[in-house]
């Protein structure tokens, strides 16, 4: 018998499928092209503005953002809103290539040069970029300049978000004179990560997160959205950044939330005249237990590289110029000016403030050390930034992804370096790539050690270094496989098959009538017995010695035989020194010219090689 | 206690015999030089002299020593405990000579062999009858620098055999050591009738006399150091002291009862 279904439970199940088809939905992956005639039409998820993308997008999409320079204001706005939303749905607006769009202010130029009109003297209500009521937004990889106000902006209080990455931006000469800069965050914005940036030259502090009661706060005190920030006290964090030569304060915290700064370079900030609001490089204002630092560089601020209690809270392996501003905090002088910690801060231009502003880490040379920022930051995993982000945002660096951590300096026990930029390596062999650099302590001087790739085991593989390629070894024809590419078999047992002067010599042997042997030790050039210091020994053990030259044993083995020639001797059998001189003398000129074969011979056991070389 | 006592009487009793013998021997006009051996591979030290007196060399070293009579043609070996002594002739020296000569030959002939056709065999040939003709050439280059070495400020030279530097020598004006040419005559004589001075360190002193003139006076080393084939200073000689003294004419006398050079040499 079939059982009916009930129709109250068949529209239940209609109800849940229809749900079901709703959650199935792909992400989309919406472009933006200034260039491509499809994206003015708004067709095919194309959109000319990012503006555009950004209302379409929903959650889990991606806008990928095409090369160019875009003169928009940008608002993202209740994104994610369902309280069902989580990291799934983050939507991620990206430049597709690195360092290649770039967002400026409307009627601002992209070029300083350019820039004729003056930052906004009156508040700016807005950031060039605004997030607000919005959960699980990235942002990566955008150059943001020219804004009135904040580059970046996520408004806070009832307007909060969460969840929000900022991640490998360039943002610089932004601001306003109050105390707006690089990234403003709001009161709230839990979760928020801003990881990997360049924020420099702009006009307020360089990062700055405000707290419920700071002011001038430009969040109003209502909004008609809910807020967004659930979050609890879920940290904000700022791992990874160069903060540099902003005009107030490089990172400025007026929030009792938590916040955590992590292998930040903080350096030279405050440039603008006066000091109101502070001209540091990490200001607290307030108290904050919940503000930790580890392992930031701190140095060359004008006024001071903090104030307020900054150190309040946890903190270790900070270092400033002195070293004094907590107990803890390590004193690096070198730091106290850019150069000391920069390779070229001001780009090739020579300008600072400007696109090509470069924060490669100084490396280490004549007369001066590396820079301090390099391999001292500190793995975050030991710090348990996993728990609250994908470890994949501190692998990467400012310019690309999954680069850290390489270890620049044997000499420093961390990995990471501190700052935006990670200093590469630069193996370029693929069969030799991983990297480490020696420093010499007496001149201070590197050199990168490139040590064979994990791939490849050299004692029983060889590596092809044009294309990786990796072969079994193969022995015995070293000199017509690969005379150039040719290393010792570890396996064979160096000077082992020596023959002293060769199977018959009548150096070698113990014969009565060689006056030699008469003279007893001191004219014998060899023996058989392989472990001999003798002349014939050490040049058949050079000869097996894969990789040195034939000159180099033939010349060695002249020296040595003049050598036992010339020991001291009296008596009679000193008056057969000439003629060991003389038979020395020939006797090279024969090894010389007819030992071509044994050398052959001693490179073809001692050497191996890759026949695909 | 006792037996210490007769060690020390019979020691004193040969002492002063020997003195006695010394006071009675002839003495004439000579030259002591006193050099230190040292090899610096087994870290062994010998002290090596030579004594000079007219065309008179005696070299002594450990329990060996050997007389070399120029005027007879002949050296001594001698040799204790035993006493030994083997007394080889110039013609004795002049076939052993032969024989290092024979055995170069063979030794180049086995080299020889492994050449890869008859033509490379002549052309070793070629080469060897070249290197036979003549004797190596020897030169010696100024380091520009001086070197103290106890009493003795010395200049420094290397020495080139063939083109390759086999030691470093350095050494002092013979008048630096109130030294005359002729003081040094045994020397000369001995290389010439048995084909070399008695001693390594005495053939250096001839060699740098026949390179006064490149040199630019008449030196005398202080200190011989020889380099093996990695470039390291591998037995190191070292003037100790020279001396002007009256050699007492025995110690040029060979013993009595001096066998003749082995059976090895003539036989063969």
């Amino acid at each position: 018998m079939v059982k009916k279904i009930p129709l109250s439970t068949r529209l239940i199940l209609t109800v849940a499928l229809s749900f079901q088809s709703i959650s199935l939905v792909q992400a989309a992956v919406l472009r933006v092209s200034q260039t491509d005639p499809a994206c003015s039409r708004g067709k095919s998820l194309c959109y000319p503005t990012i503006q555009a993308a950004v209302e379409a997008a929903r959650g889990g999409d991606s806008v990928e953002i095409e090369p160019g320079v875009y003169r928009e204001k940008i608002t993202i706005a209740s994104k994610n809103t369902s309280p069902a939303a989580g990291e799934d749905d983050r939507i991620v607006i990206a430049a597709v290539t690195p360092d290649t769009v770039t967002i400026v202010e409307p009627g601002q130029s992209d070029k300083p040069d350019d820039d004729k009109s003056p930052h906004a003297s009156d508040r700016e209500a807005r950031g060039l970029i605004m997030i607000h009521h919005s959960r699980y937004i990235t942002l990566r990889s955008l150059t943001i300049t020219g804004s009135k106000a904040a580059g970046i902006q996520l408004r806070g209080d009832q307007s909060g978000n969460l969840g929000i990455h900022l991640e490998r931006n360039r943002l610089f000469r932004n601001g306003s004179r109050f105390d707006e800069g690089g990234i403003l965050v709001g009161p709230g914005n839990s979760g928020t990560v801003i990881i990997n940036n360049l924020v420099y030259s702009n006009q307020g502090s360089g990062i700055r997160i405000e707290g419920p009661a700071a002011g001038p706060s430009v969040d109003g005190p209502s909004a008609s959205a809910k807020p967004q920030d659930d979050g609890g006290d879920e940290p904000i964090f700022l791992v990874e950044n160069t903060i540099h030569g902003n005009g107030w304060n490089g990172v400025a915290v007026d929030a009792s939330k938590p916040v955590m700064l992590v292998n930040n370079a903080i350096t030279a900030n405050g440039t603008a005249d006066a000091s109101e609001g502070g001209r540091v490089g990490v200001a607290l204002r307030g108290s904050n237990d919940g503000l930790s630092l580890y392992n930031n560089l701190i140095c060359g601020n004008r006024l001071g590289e903090t104030s307020g209690e900054v150190f309040a809270g946890q903190h270790a392996d900070n270092r400033t110029p002195l070293g004094t501003e907590a107990t803890g905090v390590l004193a690096t002088p070198e730091c106290a000016s850019s150069g000391g910690v920069y390779e070229a801060a001001a780009g090739l231009d020579g300008r600072p403030g400007t696109r090509d502003d470069d924060f490669k880490l100084l490396e280490a040379g004549t007369g001066h050390l590396p820079s301090p920022a390099i391999d001292r930051g500190v793995d975050p995993l030991a710090l348990g930034l996993d728990l609250h982000f994908d470890t994949a945002l501190y692998a990467a660096d400012y310019a690309a992804s999954n680069v850290r951590p390489v270890d620049k300096d044997i000499n420093r026990p961390e990995d990471y370096d501190v700052g935006a930029r990670e200093l590469p390596c630069g193996c370029t062999n693929v069969c030799f790539s991983q990297c480490s650099i020696r420093v010499d302590p007496a001149t201070g001087s590197s050199r990168e050690v490139c040590a064979p790739s994990p791939f490849w085991d050299p004692s029983t593989q060889c590596c092809d270094s044009t294309t990786g390629q990796v072969d079994e070894r193969h022995l015995g024809e070293a000199m017509t496989a690969c005379p150039d590419t040719r290393v010792q078999n570890p396996s064979f047992s160096l000077c082992d098959d020596t023959d002293g002067c060769s199977a018959g010599n009548p150096l070698n042997k113990q014969n009565p009538t060689d006056p030699a042997e008469i003279c007893g030790p001191h004219f014998r050039f060899g023996t058989l017995d392989p472990k001999e210091d003798l002349p014939c020994n050490n040049h058949d053990c050079c000869y097996e010695t894969c990789n040195r030259t034939k000159n180099e044993c033939d010349l060695a083995f002249n020296s040595d035989m003049l050598a036992v020639c010339n020991q001291p001797v009296s008596g009679f059998c000193a008056t057969l020194v000439p003629n060991c001189i003389g038979w020395t003398v020939s006797y090279f000129d024969g090894v010389v010219a007819f030992s071509g074969s044994a050398y052959t011979n001693g490179q073809n056991r001692s050497c191996q090689c890759c026949l695909n070389k | 206690m006792l037996l210490k006592q007769v060690n020390r009487k019979l020691r004193a009793i040969v002492g002063l015999a020997i003195a006695g013998a010394l006071l009675v021997d002839p003495a004439a006009a000579g030259v002591i030089i006193t050099v230190r051996n040292t090899d610096a591979a087994t870290g062994q030290k010998r002290t090596q002299r030579t004594l000079l007196s007219g065309d008179l060399v005696r070299t002594e070293e450990g329990n060996k020593a050997s007389i070399a009579r120029a005027d007879l043609g002949k050296i001594y070996e001698l040799s204790s405990p035993g006493p030994s002594c083997v007394e080889y002739s110039a013609s004795d020296l002049a076939l052993l000579r032969q024989k290092a000569q024979d055995e170069k030959r063979r030794m180049l002939e086995s080299v020889a062999a492994s050449a890869p056709t008859p033509d490379a065999q002549a052309c070793l040939s070629s080469m060897v009858a070249e290197k036979s003709s003549r004797s190596f050439r020897v030169s010696y280059r100024k380091l520009g620098s001086v070197e103290t070495l106890g009493k003795w400020k010395c200049e420094r030279l290397t020495k080139d055999i063939e083109g390759v530097m086999v030691s470093e020598v350095c050494v002092v004006p013979l008048s630096a050591l109130k030294l005359k040419r002729s003081d040094l005559a045994g020397l000369t004589e001995a290389g010439g009738v048995f084909g070399a001075a008695p001693s390594t360190w005495d053939q250096e002193t001839l060699s740098l006399l026949e390179n006064a003139q490149s040199i630019g006076y008449e030196a005398f080393p202080v200190k011989i150091t020889v380099f093996d084939g990695s470039g390291h200073g591998r037995f190191t000689s070292q003037l100790a002291s020279v001396a002007l003294a009256k050699i007492p004419a025995k110690a040029f006398q060979p013993p009595t009862g001096c066998a003749p050079a082995p059976a090895l040499l003539s036989s063969q």
